[in-house]
């Protein structure tokens, strides 16, 4: 018994210093995540098999008036038939189902107001099982505009460029599918610096409508207008109605599309070029738009990288060298406006904007022909990919190219395909282009076949520009990223 | 004077011996069913004889004794008389002088405990009744009074005999010239004859009295009775406690024979009840008996030891500490649960869900259908039998109900603490061990985190620590005279029964009763003791798995019993210093936990010999247990389900008995030594274990022994959902713990639950293995988790979810963690509207696309109900469905309605029990949507009911039986290899030498069974009651 009380005691004491032991390398658990879907970055089109998949459209003109138009293009990316439910939801009015049928790899373009007329519709499209691809055409007098449709809601809202001067008409779609309401928050940024309006904070969007906000009622007169619409409870989609009407300075041009459902600390834009003599498809200003939606001041740089040896040779810059970029600060919750031509030599070159703090940036390009400047404002873009889809491809009675930019540090090669019945067809000429690494190729899309849909293809990751001119104008759109 | 010997255990060679002792005696046969039944034979077997004489095989008389009881007989003209019967062994000491009662029955000697003889009781008086260890009466008034009555097996006929002779007009005297000595060996209220002798006593009061007086008499017997069971429970004598409430119903089922016998008495009175009363005493004799610490089983433990003085001393002081330690923790209980009794518990998280009606639940579990979930024939838990016992027992208040249920356990364990500490032989250790169990907060810890299991573990482990350590046969714990031996069979039986009971409502129990045993083991192997421990081991283990038996076919089928929810455990992982503290979070009662633990642990440097020796075996428990929680709270441990106080409970235990050990190692190790280190130690020990145990007290601070505040039931009913319940479910999603009822996880952290309607019902209590229904539901939330869908209001749709909500608020209080992107997703949702958003407890969403659970479908969803899978689901439209068979059954297993003609759906998983049947005929059962039932529905009214197995009931009867046989084997004391005397001690009559053989030959009955030698130790004492011997 003499020896049980230390050796009892050591043992359990042992015991506790083993726990202690055990504890400081034991792992923490970590917590798995139920919820895998990402964040909204950008209009994408998900590869995964899913049992149904919804795409919507923020809204385009649908009043019928001559002049105006609007239509939604779905385009079936399967070898197998499928039915769309097709709900077009106007502005103030009865939102319509229509349910259509789409043959393999077929396209099918919806005119919005034989469906459910109105100022503005917007459209959901809901598929079950099959997978499509849905972009929006608008045609007003004051031009064109065609951009990609969403399958992503979001309860946050990004637009980096506005105008509400006089001769601009500046309008903001807010757009609720769902079957609750929705309860919007609407801010402001223009040239003197944050703008909040209680007229626009609260704004309650009933279930299953679409609702205009005319920025110009309260932001008057002012060049530059970036808008930020939070969502207080549920989840829209937002896009933007931005036109020029050609009154004292002679501007024209639509804008219609989505904002951007989120921040982000980088951007891409592909096609930037500065004309070395004065063609007409060249950007006679190429500007950049900034919005930080944060609450801190934002430090952005904006590069212009050169693309080829070409360029490098008409600028005089030695090639693979860099122009120093051009910094600026946004404040909090203010936008700002970069004019890429100060730092970019003439010839192609692509931008990139960074920033320490989540941002918005835009691209507005200016073109100006017979003495009319015709402007056309596009989201850059997060997301690199080797499929990027365009439902509309080459619109009936358009000109336009593509612009093919190569994000990676290796050449690669790409082929242009348009889709029929039969599938997707290389276009003779583009079955396999080079692309060196970091450059840019355009591929003239003038004569493809007109209401097939386009596809690039390529060997690596890809950022992809369509520049769409019609008689009505000029419109810039990303692609949409085929993502697994 | 003839001698009669009737022999009640068959015993060959008694006629033999009789007549060799007492030559011309008769031997014959009697009736061994009880004492009282043996003697009335003697009005078969005597005849023509004046006066019969009773007398117990363990009186030795005085050779005039009959005589001097005759003459008396003759003298005073009395009825009944009995002589005077002193001690056995010390003749000096008074045994037995007729007894004095009150009006309630209860009977007082009129002498002192251990009082002298000296001759100062010696002069003739009228008692109320003598013992029927010897008494001598008419035979005319024995055939009058019909015998004894042989309804009263055991103590206490004689008090009816008499008390009946009262009543014919008979005196009954003591004769004090006449003398005999006694064994005394089986006092009358002695612990094992405790319920015969309250049944019998209590039979005697009700069928004796007039009923007029007997008005009067039972409210105040009620009310003593009860009263008289607190007392006992806070004296540290539950069993007795227990008999007294069980005589009162053993009596109630006996209405029949109460009336026989009552008719019988009225024919014999010619006394009224004013002049019985006369003869009674006034007041209480059990109340002064236990305020004077001299109850007639002190009396008899006093007697039969030694220093029978100093312990009386010692059970005087005893009583009042008894009484004040109690008094203060039934304060303690009370303040701390003030809210919870006079108001009602909660009903949140895993606390005890509101019980319905009895009957609901019996039905429930008899019938095997469970509506947990999607509802499926399985066993039933058998929680829902026990609930429904308990909900009987309490004659359907609900309230009351769960508030006994829920704060019982406490007050249990502290019972358990005490009698488990009892062998210590040392009132401050017992004080002590139970203050420390007590002021240990794991039971708060619990019920603040809305958890029950650790309280109803807290209540039930003191008792389990005590059978093992018992059946290890070490010392302390290695039997005497107030702890008899017990076979280890019943040890198994009884910490099974307990294990059952506890596991019925919290399985984690078992894994404790396991790992404690092996705890014990280990420890008791190590500290010497191979023998003992093995004994441990076995116990344990064979008690782990007659619990498990004891539940079947529940376990089975209780596929969640065999694993535990790893899900509830990642978010809360224990650090080793927390389980070291006995703290089931890193929250409150830090430097109080470590305080305690430290002070008791230092008991291993003070105490010397057992002391030491349970002092490191309750160390060893105290360490296992902080591992088990440790490892419990990571998952690695089965059945925890959150309930990590549960598993520190044996390290409170543990402490306690640490505690207890220390006070023990006080008196015995250090007191008498110099002083040295040990001394500070211990007050350095003692002032950190008052000063850790204050925090303890917090729980009596908010009146509700810690529970929260909210009742998510009355805060579900505030949100105002008026259809009916019965036709939809709600589908809830969140953290494990958030989520009502029982669940199945979805990924790490997080888990969903069905309820009917809003609120979970008792059955959701019990986990249930997924079918092909809840299968879809999980598929469904992953699917629209990862994206592939927008339509989880389509897919969840003929589950009959109605809402799908999440709850913000863990049963705490806390914040409950939704999973992250969860609720943008189901914003996203188009069939899905937000219908309560602002709350901060919980958000919920409509299902616009839900189907009744009992439903005539539209035409689009009948088509669509042909389809299976989810692919299908999400491209059809299901509304347009109405809810049918309205008309629910209490048990939800029978509905009727009027249907029409078309397509009936019902959204449970299928099974061919149900059926369908309108005007006569039973309609086939069709599959739908892939997992559930539709029917063809003629029209008309109709009727969709569950048919039970007959398997089922077979296995319910059954386990019934199981009980019934583990409730026996419980009971179960050791019995004699060879049979004894009637409150004889083998070995001591072995040992004991005869009383005056030479003078009194025949009458001294104690020769008649000489030689038994003892078999056993002297902890397996027997007591033994049918071997009586009479003479005339």
């Amino acid at each position: 018994m003499r020896l049980a009380r230390p050796v009892g005691i050591a043992v359990l004491a042992g015991a506790v210093v083993a726990g202690f032991a055990l504890d400081s390398v034991a792992v923490r658990p970590t917590t798995a995540r139920l919820v895998t879907i990402p964040s909204p970055i950008q209009p994408l089109i998900s590869t995964r098999e899913s049992l149904s998949t919804t795409w919507y459209c923020p809204g385009v003109p649908a009043s019928g008036a001559s002049g105006e138009t609007g239509s939604f293009t779905l385009a079936n990316l399967t070898d197998s038939p499928v039915d769309a439910s097709v709900t077009v939801v106007p502005v103030g009015g009865a939102s319509v189902r229509k349910v259509v049928a789409l043959g393999q790899r077929g396209r099918i373009e919806l005119v919005a107001a034989d469906i459910a007329p109105g100022a503005v519709a917007a459209a959901m499209i809901e598929v079950a099982g099959g997978s499509i691809a849905v972009e929006q055409t608008s045609v007003t007098p004051a031009g064109s505009s065609v951009a990609a449709c969403t399958t992503e809601p979001s309860d946050l809202w990004l637009f980096a460029d506005g105008s509400t001067r006089s001769d601009a008409s500046l309008n903001i779609l807010l757009f609720n599918p769902y079957p609750a309401e929705a309860i919007v928050d609407l801010a402001f940024a223009d040239e003197d610096g944050p703008r909040i309006s209680k007229k626009f904070e609260g704004r309650v969007v009933p279930p299953r409508s679409l609702a205009r906000i005319d920025v110009g009622l309260v932001i008057q007169r002012k060049a530059s207008v970036s808008v930020k619409a939070s969502v207080r409870q549920g989840s829209i989609i937002a896009g933007r109605l931005q036109s020029f009407t050609g009154g004292d300075s002679g501007r024209r041009g639509l804008t219609s599309g989505l904002g951007s459902p989120a921040g982000a600390s980088a951007w891409r834009f592909v096609a930037g070029q500065r004309p070395v003599a004065a063609p007409t498809d060249v950007p006679s200003a190429e500007r950049i738009a900034i919005f930080n939606p944060g609450d801190n001041e934002a430090q952005i740089a904006i590069t212009v990288l050169l693309e080829s040896d070409a360029t490098a040779a008409t600028s005089g810059t030695p090639p693979g060298a860099v122009p120093t970029p051009l910094t600026l600060t946004v404040p909090a919750n203010s936008s700002a406006i970069a004019d890429v031509a100060s730092i970019a030599p003439a010839g192609q070159f692509n931008v990139s904007v960074t920033a320490d703090e989540l941002i918005v940036a835009e691209r507005v390009l200016d073109y100006t022909l017979k003495g009319v400047v015709f402007t056309t404002v596009q989201l850059g873009s997060r997301l690199a990919a080797e499929t990027w889809y365009f439902p509309i491809g080459v619109p009936t009675g358009a000109t336009g190219r593509i612009d093919v930019l190569n994000s990676t540090g290796v050449p690669t090669t790409f082929s242009v395909k348009t889709v029929g019945a039969a599938g997707p067809v290389a276009v003779a000429g583009f079955e396999s282009v080079k692309l060196p690494a970091g450059a840019v190729v355009s591929v003239p899309i003038t004569g493809l076949s007109v209401g097939q849909s386009l596809v690039v293809e390529g060997a690596g990751a890809l950022i992809v520009e369509r520049m769409v001119n019609s008689p009505a104008g000029w419109s810039a759109t990303l692609g949409l990223p085929m993502i697994g | 004077m003839r001698c009669l010997v009737l022999d009640t255990a068959g015993d060959a060679d008694l006629a033999a011996r009789v007549e060799h002792l007492i030559p011309g005696s008769f031997v014959r046969p009697g009736r061994s069913e009880s004492f009282a039944a043996a003697c009335n034979d003697a009005l078969k077997f005597v005849t023509g004889s004046g006066f019969l004489a009773f007398v117990h095989d363990d009186i030795s008389l005085a050779p005039d004794a009959i005589r001097l009881l005759l003459e008396e007989a003759y003298r005073s003209n009395v009825g009944v008389a009995a002589p005077k019967l002193v001690d056995w062994d010390q003749p000096n000491l008074l045994s037995d002088v007729g007894f004095l009662v009150d009006k309630f029955g209860d009977s007082m000697l009129p002498f002192e405990p251990g009082e002298l003889d000296q001759e100062q009781h010696d002069a003739v008086a009228d008692r109320f009744f003598v013992s029927s260890a010897c008494l001598l009466i008419r035979s005319d008034l024995f055939r009058a009074l019909g015998g004894f009555d042989e309804e009263m097996i055991g103590p206490n006929d004689d008090l009816d005999l008499c008390w009946r002779a009262h009543l014919s007009g008979a005196r009954v005297l003591i004769v004090p010239a006449a003398v005999g000595k006694h064994r005394s060996g089986r006092d009358r209220t002695a612990v094992d004859t405790d319920h015969r002798a309250e049944r019998n006593r209590i039979r005697a009061v009700l069928g004796n009295y007039s009923g007029a007086h007997l008005v009067r008499i039972i409210p105040q017997l009620a009310v003593v009775t009860v009263v008289s069971a607190i007392a006992n429970v806070v004296a540290g004598r539950p069993r007795r406690a227990l008999a007294l409430l069980s005589a009162l119903l053993w009596n109630g089922s006996r209405i029949g024979s109460l009336a026989r016998k009552r008719a019988s008495t009225r024919a014999l009175r010619q006394v009224g009840d004013s002049d019985v009363r006369r003869l009674q005493q006034r007041g209480s004799a059990r109340a002064s008996a236990f305020i004077r610490g001299r109850s007639r089983k002190a009396l008899s433990e006093k007697l039969a030891s030694s220093s029978r003085s100093v312990l009386a001393d010692l059970r005087r002081t005893s009583n009042w500490a008894n009484l004040a330690v109690w008094g203060l923790l039934f304060a303690f209980l009370g303040v701390g649960a003030r809210d919870v009794l006079t108001g009602r518990a909660p009903v949140i998280g895993r606390l005890l869900p509101s019980l319905p009606a009895t009957r609901a639940l019996l039905s429930s579990y008899w019938s095997g259908w469970r509506t947990h979930g999607m509802g499926q024939t399985t066993a039933s838990p058998s929680g829902v039998g026990v609930a429904a016992v308990v909900s009987g027992v309490f004659l359907g208040k609900e309230g009351l109900a769960r508030t006994v249920l829920m704060i019982g356990p406490l007050l249990f364990g502290w019972l358990g603490m005490w009698r488990l500490c009892r062998p210590f032989n040392d009132a401050r250790a017992r004080f002590i061990s139970v203050v420390v169990y007590a002021l240990i907060p794991l039971a708060a810890q619990g019920f603040e985190a809305a958890r029950w299991g650790g309280a109803l573990v807290y209540g039930a482990l003191p008792w389990i620590v005590s059978w093992l350590v018992r059946a290890s046969g070490l010392v302390p714990f290695n039997g005497s005279r107030s702890w008899p031996a017990v076979p280890q069979y019943s040890f198994v039986a009884r910490i099974a029964l307990v294990v059952a009971a506890v596991a019925s409502f919290s399985p984690v129990i078992l894994a404790i009763d396991v790992s404690v045993t092996i705890a014990l083991f280990v420890a008791i192997t190590v500290t010497g003791g191979r023998r003992s421990a093995l004994r441990v081991l076995t116990t344990g283990l064979g008690a782990a798995a007659g619990a498990v038996l004891l539940h079947l076919p529940w376990t089975l089928s209780a596929h969640g019993l065999l694993h535990s929810n790893r899900a509830l455990h990642l978010a809360s992982s224990l650090r080793w210093i927390d389980a070291l503290r006995l703290s089931s979070s890193s929250a409150g009662w830090r430097l109080g936990g470590l305080l305690v633990v430290g002070a008791a642990a230092l008991t291993l440097l003070i105490a010397d010999g057992w002391r030491l020796a349970w002092a490191l075996r309750a160390a060893a428990l105290a360490i296992a247990s902080s591992a088990m929680a440790w490892a419990g709270s990571r998952g690695h441990v089965p059945l925890v389900n959150g309930e990590l106080e549960a598993l520190l409970v044996p390290g409170a235990v543990g402490v306690a008995l640490l505690a207890g050990l220390g006070a023990c190692a006080f008196t015995s190790d250090i007191r008498e030594r110099t002083l040295s280190w040990r001394q500070p130690v211990l007050v350095g020990a003692t002032l950190a274990l008052g000063v850790g145990l204050a925090p303890g007290l917090t729980p009596v601070t908010n009146g509700r022994w810690g529970m929260p505040t909210r009742d998510a039931g009355a805060a579900l009913r505030s949100l105002r959902f008026e259809d009916d319940p019965s036709t939809y479910r709600s589908l809830w999603v969140g953290e494990a713990e958030a989520v009502p009822g029982r669940g199945w996880p979805l990924v790490d952290g997080f888990a969903f639950s069905l309820t009917y309607g809003i609120s979970p019902l008792i059955d959701d209590a019990w986990e249930s293995q997924p079918g092909r229904a809840e299968d879809s539901v999980a598929q469904a939330l992953r699917a629209v988790s990862d994206g592939l869908s927008n339509r989880l209001g389509r897919l969840l749709g003929p589950a009959g979810i109605r809402y799908v909500i999440l709850p913000r608020t863990l049963p705490n209080g806390d914040v409950a963690v939704i999973p992250d992107g969860l609720e943008t997703v189901l914003h996203n949702q188009l069939d899905l509207r937000e219908i309560v958003s602002g709350s901060d407890t919980i958000r919920i969403f409509e299902n616009l696309s839900f189907v009744p659970v009992r439903a005539q479908l539209s035409t689009a969803a009948t088509q669509a109900s042909t389809a299976d899978g989810m692919a299908d689901l999400v491209r059809s439209d299901l509304s347009g469905s109405t809810a049918a068979l309205l008309d629910v059954s209490l048990n939800a297993q029978s509905f009727s309605g009027s249907l029409e003609a078309g397509k009936l759906f019902v959204s449970l998983n299928p099974d061919p029990r149900w059926s369908l049947v309108q005007k006569g005929a039973t309609a086939v059962s069709k599959p739908a949507f892939g997992w559930a039932s539709s029917y063809d529905a003629v029209g008309g009214p109709a009727r969709l009911s569950y048919r039970t197995d007959a398997n089922r009931r077979l296995f319910v009867l059954a386990q019934l039986m199981l009980c019934g046989g583990a409730v026996w084997l419980a009971r179960n004391r050791r019995q004699p290899k060879s049979v004894g005397v009637d409150g004889l001690q083998i070995d001591d009559v072995a040992r004991s030498g005869l009383y005056d053989v030479d003078e009194a030959p025949v009458l001294d009955l104690t020769r008649v069974f000489p030689g038994e030698v003892p078999t056993e130790a002297p902890d397996d004492v027997v007591w033994v009651s049918d071997r009586d011997g009479d003479q005339e």
